[in-house]
């Protein structure tokens, strides 16, 4: 049986008029003698009324201050497809063919329980197999599986995968199925070298790597959830990205390239980021103050990006939506060294009693501070002993990456990424390498000029 | 009409996705990590690309590159180490070298996505007594530049600690 697993985002089911352009190509697809498999995101995005991220605000705001469980909120979040694909299945059974709409559990997704970031572990192909033996186009909610039974819920608890997670719904039942192919269909025809809102003309990419299209996402792009490409790869399922709206061919994401040439693949951009530098020019308990702050980081469920250190410091950037809790969590707080992890390395002070760092934001001390200071001083512990530690932050302000496969350390590839920022008048505020890419943190004020000119000087709109 | 059974039913099961966490140690030798500061504090951003034009124009390669408030700092294969070092000076600037250094990276697949991960290494590293003297992260890995002489016993410390096979640790070549 020659299957094809067609997933459909968010814009392309997001109109009745959309979603007859979605079933085209289910159509096509049954017209090439292949079965297709549909996989659909909720509809539309952010304030729209069926899109997760308004089901979630509707959830929150009946209280802020008391956050959803995790399950009730992965079930509230799988209502957005859920719904999706009973309108598609609908809009497919109007135009005469027969269709059925599966949740994630009925289309034998099982997952991990880690609710809101699950881990598909097995699929059970037979209920999709038995709709395309009777016929049937089966249209599968993206997003979401269950977990295995337990002793309260013998049928198990519906998850959602995570960010990106119905291509990888489809990258996974492609697998699955032994699908010959899995579309990927968005609002734009295919992986472009940069984003089309800021270079409108940015050329699509006939082919490209998974490792290169796993980095392009991983960098800010939205085109195809890394973790899709991960289980194509691994599974050597052939994997599109194609437009819902035109007849383009799209990109082809392939195991290599026929040239194998190394290659400047893109321009990307990630979203809003908070660049904080701790100032620490205490040589002594440098690298335990930045154990302290990665371990909190950690604590309090913040990834880092865009780490380095200098002989004074330390920077870190994170993503904005976290801003709030970051800024909770430092400010204010007093870090005490004590004598036994000071033996260990070095003395903070001559007679050996421990110190204490205050992390505060900028040079005038905030009331919080300010009253971590004073009730140390009335126990005695201020003085020398106290030592501040300063963090400077930028809050606006965004990565652009260079994706540039198996070129990015090449002589002088960052020095002409440097100076284009440079002579733009963009500062740049810190910079990460990889093989794959060259990112600098920039403001986000200035984000499209920077995609733009660097677009322009790598010669990108030659890119193919 | 809807197939009578569209509940998950016993049959053909085909498991998959990676397991999360960390998957391989990379540990890329014969590194040299260079410190360049600029002669004086006006226009730092002007001076950095001075210092990158000197090393493109001597057709050197740099890696974790990382912008410091009085300059620069950057890895360079340790063949190339004296020939930066002079080129840089004779352009005026100070530089700072630390020869014998390697990079260890670790790799885990969607690493922003892992919560901690970061936090262990640096646990792991200060433990073994190595400084992190730089460090860089990729949405697959994290690297820290450390001294060659403490990679034996970080490599071993960082396996135990993520339960990594003997197999699962490369020693890479650069260029």
């Amino acid at each position: 049986m020659r299957i094809r697993v067609l997933k459909f985002g968010g814009t392309s089911v997001d109109t009745h008029e959309h979603r007859l352009m979605a079933a085209r190509k289910v159509i096509q697809c049954l017209e090439m003698g292949c079965k297709p498999v549909v996989v659909v995101s909720a509809i539309g995005r952010r304030g729209e009324p069926y899109a997760t991220d308004t089901l979630v605000e509707f959830l929150t705001q009946l209280d802020p201050s008391v956050p959803p469980h995790p399950r009730e909120k992965d079930l509230m979040m799988a209502c957005g497809e859920i719904i999706s694909t009973v309108i598609m299945a609908q809009t497919l059974r109007i135009l005469g063919y027969p269709s059925v709409a599966l949740t994630g559990n009925q289309a034998g997704i099982i997952t991990d329980s880690e609710f809101g970031n699950a881990r598909i572990l097995e699929i059970n192909p037979t209920p999709i197999l038995r709709c395309l033996e009777c016929g049937w186009i089966p249209v599968v909610a993206g997003f979401q599986g269950v977990t295995r039974p337990d002793k309260i819920f013998y049928r198990g608890a519906i998850t959602t995968l995570g960010r990106g997670g119905s291509d990888t719904t489809a990258a996974a039942l492609g697998a699955a199925l032994q699908a010959e192919a899995v579309e990927i269909y968005t609002d734009v025809d295919g992986v472009k070298t940069a984003d089309p809102d800021f270079v409108p003309d940015a050329p699509t990419l006939r082919e490209i790597t998974y490792e290169e299209v796993a980095e392009i996402a991983h960098q800010g792009a939205r085109v195809l959830h890394p973790r899709a490409a991960e289980i194509a790869m691994d599974y050597g399922i052939p994997l599109w990205v194609k437009c819902t709206f035109t007849d383009e061919p799209g990109t082809r994401v392939v195991a290599q390239l026929k040239s194998g040439h190394r290659r400047i693949t893109g321009v990307t951009h990630t979203g809003k980021l908070v660049y904080l530098s701790f100032h620490i020019p205490y040589a002594e308990h440098k690298a335990l103050l930045e154990l302290e702050i990665y371990r909190l980081m950690a604590r309090i469920g913040v990834n880092l990006q865009g780490v380095g250190v200098d002989e004074e410091g330390l920077g870190i950037a994170f993503s904005r939506e976290h801003w709030q809790r970051v800024r909770t969590a430092l400010d204010g707080l007093v870090i005490p060294l004590h004598g036994l992890e000071c033996a260990s390395r070095a003395s903070a002070l001559p007679n050996g009693l421990p110190v204490f760092y205050l992390l505060q934001f900028g040079e005038q001390p905030t009331e919080v501070c300010q009253i971590q200071r004073g009730m140390l001083d009335k126990a005695g512990l201020g003085g020398e002993r106290l030592r501040p530690v300063p963090i400077s932050v930028a809050e606006g302000c965004t990565m652009v990456s260079l994706i540039a496969h198996g070129y990015s350390q090449e002589p002088g590839i960052f020095a002409m990424l440097y100076q284009t920022l440079l002579q733009e008048g963009i500062p740049v505020w810190q910079t990460a390498d990889s093989e794959l890419s060259l990112s600098c943190i920039i403001p986000e004020s200035e984000v499209e000029k920077a995609v733009r000119v660097i677009h322009e000087r790598f010669g990108l709109h030659q890119a193919r | 009409m809807l197939p009578e059974e569209v509940v998950p039913v016993a049959g053909e099961r085909v498991s998959f996705e990676r397991e999360r966490g960390v998957s391989a140690i990379v540990v890329s030798p014969e590194v040299a990590y260079l410190f360049v500061r600029v002669p004086d504090s006006s226009d730092v951003p002007q001076q950095r690309l001075a210092i990158l034009n000197a090393l493109k124009q001597a057709n050197i390669s740099i890696f974790l590159i990382k912008l410091q408030r009085q300059g620069l700092s950057f890895g360079v294969q340790a063949t190339e180490m004296e020939r930066a070092r002079a080129v840089l000076q004779e352009a005026g600037f100070s530089v700072t070298v630390k020869p014998q250094r390697v990079m260890v990276s670790v790799f885990a697949q969607n690493m922003r996505e892992l919560h901690g991960v970061l936090a262990r290494i640096a646990e792991i590293l200060y433990e073994s007594g190595a400084a992190i003297e730089q460090i860089s992260d990729a949405h697959n890995r994290v690297t820290c530049l450390i001294e060659a002489s403490k990679a034996p016993q970080v490599v071993a410390k960082l396996r135990r600690a993520f339960r990594l096979r003997e197999r699962a640790v490369h020693y890479a070549t650069r260029g």
